[in-house]
């Protein structure tokens, strides 16, 4: 299912908070959202999710309004918040109030409870649980109805390594089934391990909608360890490519591709032990560069 | 946590909720609460508790009857206290815990969110209803032959009359209230201060429009104390009027 953002505007009061938003969630892929606090990320996904009301545009799934898919709930998995849910109510009877509302059976109910590891918790009252224990019951709603999409905020926050590796799994193979997966993260590393693609928001406008690789900077640097690094970098400067030292001897600092280094490397036969992109940085300054947002933390000392 | 277990494609169901699905997960909302149950089990031990108080009096008089009408007056009391409570509770426990972001995504036509919550403080109302009669009749068995006297109905429909029309009053204003304030508490302070203090004070108006607005005269012209018109200005204000409001802010109101 693709679901397509078209100039999305929204104001409340005085505030713009969406201007002109236009982006793509297309199936089979993840993409992840990214943007400084108050940047209007949970703003656009409450409007994908139909809880909000554009001024102006429009967000359709395969071409239909969220509120007139046949049954939005079950084509539609979503976790914005974890800790919008009533404190009284225990975990079972949460799961079963939206099992209910999707019409869904209590074997399915139990399965997916089994299923994000809440069984020992299942009679425990909402407000008893953590932040993480909070969040699996968020996400195991999310995917109760088998859903074709999932819309998350922030799912990997509280969650412990086990359950990060959980969802990593989950998402990356819903994917490859073909689902449309929108998800937002502050947490850029953890993202780059699974998004296909990422659509920055600042301000409220889209400061950039691309694929990881695209947006990379062809020129950036990568750390080379080889068995011959003297020889190597006499190569890599022959081909036009910028060397310099790095911190750490027996390694260089190239300004290419690892792909480019790899190649040269292979073409001379010299044994390249490790190779470092350092795409993570690159998203980072990629980030940086792009969000110079109202809300930015001013690289001062405050301490 | 099972790490290999992927969603399958095909989602599990193609239906949207009915009205009943909804209807049905309203009560079950408000029974899987402590709110709501504490309400309930209020009410109904505090019916008992008057229902026995009663019977303890009569018994110190040395009365040879128990009338099922005197039982019930003590769970009409109840149902006057605590329907108002389980209709706010039904318009406002959602946005107030915020479960409204998960209802309305999964069902985003509102009007049918508010249609199924309307449905469910009526038949609050008639549940509360059959609840409390068939427990006055219990009691009143009970009572009667566990302490030797007789068990009559006399004057039985005068007071039954007055338990339908203060659960459904109650659970209905309650209702529109909760529903234009979406606050739990905002709401309950309102229906305190209401009934305690606005109610009195309105009587105290000039040229004897204090009854069209008091809310207490929706339903005391249908127990035989009040006119038609009182009874229809303060169901406008009191009822109509909330609802309006409450049906727009359930359209329009954006959950955060």
């Amino acid at each position: 299912m693709h679901i397509q953002v078209s100039s999305v505007s929204k104001h409340y009061g005085k505030a713009h908070i969406l201007k002109e938003i236009s982006c793509s969630i297309p199936a089979g892929q993840i993409t992840g959202l990214l943007g400084p606090n108050g940047s209007g990320k949970s703003t656009l996904m409450r409007m994908v999710l139909g809880l909000g009301t554009p001024d102006s545009g429009s967000i359709l799934y395969d071409g239909v309004r969220y509120s007139d898919l046949p049954n939005p709930g079950a084509a539609v998995g979503s976790l914005l918040d974890a800790a919008a849910r009533h404190p009284g109510r225990n975990v079972r009877d949460s799961f079963s109030l939206a099992a209910g509302m999707l019409g869904i059976s209590n074997s399915r109910r139990d399965e997916v409870i089994e299923q994000m590891g809440l069984e020992s918790v299942a009679k425990r009252r909402f407000k008893s649980l953590s932040l993480g224990m909070r969040q699996r019951v968020g996400l195991g709603i999310a995917i109760l109805g088998r859903p074709r999409c999932l819309i998350l905020d922030e799912p990997v926050n509280g969650l412990d390594i086990e359950a990060i590796s959980w969802l990593r799994g989950l998402l990356t193979g819903f994917a490859q089934d073909g689902g449309s997966v929108l998800v937002s993260s502050h947490l850029l590393q953890e993202l780059q391990s699974y998004a296909h693609r990422v659509v920055i928001i600042d301000r409220g406008s889209v400061a950039t909608e691309s694929t990881l690789s695209d947006l990379s900077n062809p020129d950036s640097q990568v750390s080379v360890e080889a068995d011959e690094p003297e020889k190597l970098a006499k190569l890599l400067l022959a081909h036009g490519f910028a060397v310099s030292d790095h911190a750490v001897p027996g390694w260089l600092k190239v300004q290419a591709s690892n792909r480019q280094v790899a190649q040269i490397a292979m073409e001379h036969r010299i044994l390249i032990t490790s190779l470092g992109s350092q795409q993570e940085h690159q998203l980072e300054e990629a980030y940086l560069r792009l969000t110079q947002g109202e809300y930015s933390v001013h690289r001062t000392e405050v301490l | 946590m099972k790490t290999t277990d992927t969603p399958e494609r095909q989602p599990l169901v193609g239906s949207r909720p009915t009205l009943g699905r909804l209807v049905g997960l309203e009560f079950r909302k408000l029974t899987t609460v402590r709110s709501g149950q504490s309400v309930l089990w209020s009410m109904l031990g505090l019916g008992l508790l008057l229902s026995f108080g009663v019977c303890w009096v009569l018994i110190a008089q040395e009365e040879a009857e128990l009338s099922f009408s005197v039982i019930m007056m003590a769970f009409t009391v109840c149902a006057a206290l605590g329907t108002p409570i389980l209709g706010i509770l039904v318009y406002t426990m959602d946005w107030q815990h915020r479960d409204i972001l998960m209802i309305l995504a999964l069902e985003p036509r509102r009007h049918r969110v508010f249609l199924a919550k309307l449905v469910t403080s009526v038949l609050i109302g008639v549940a509360l209803c059959a609840a409390f009669i068939a427990t006055g009749l219990a009691v009143s068995f009970g009572l009667a032959s566990a302490f030797g006297m007789a068990w009559t109905a006399q004057g039985s429909l005068e007071v039954l009359g007055m338990l339908i029309v203060l659960s459904f009053a109650g659970s209905l204003s309650g209702a529109a209230l909760g529903s234009a304030l979406l606050s739990t508490p905002l709401s309950v302070v309102i229906v305190i201060i209401q009934v305690l203090l606005i109610d009195n004070l309105l009587l105290l108006l000039p040229g004897g429009i204090g009854p069209f607005l008091q809310t207490a005269s929706m339903s005391n012209s249908l127990i035989g104390d009040g006119s038609m018109g009182t009874a229809l200005s303060s169901f406008a204000l009191w009822v109509l009027l909330p609802f309006a409001v409450g049906f727009i802010r359930m359209r329009r109101a954006e959950p955060h």
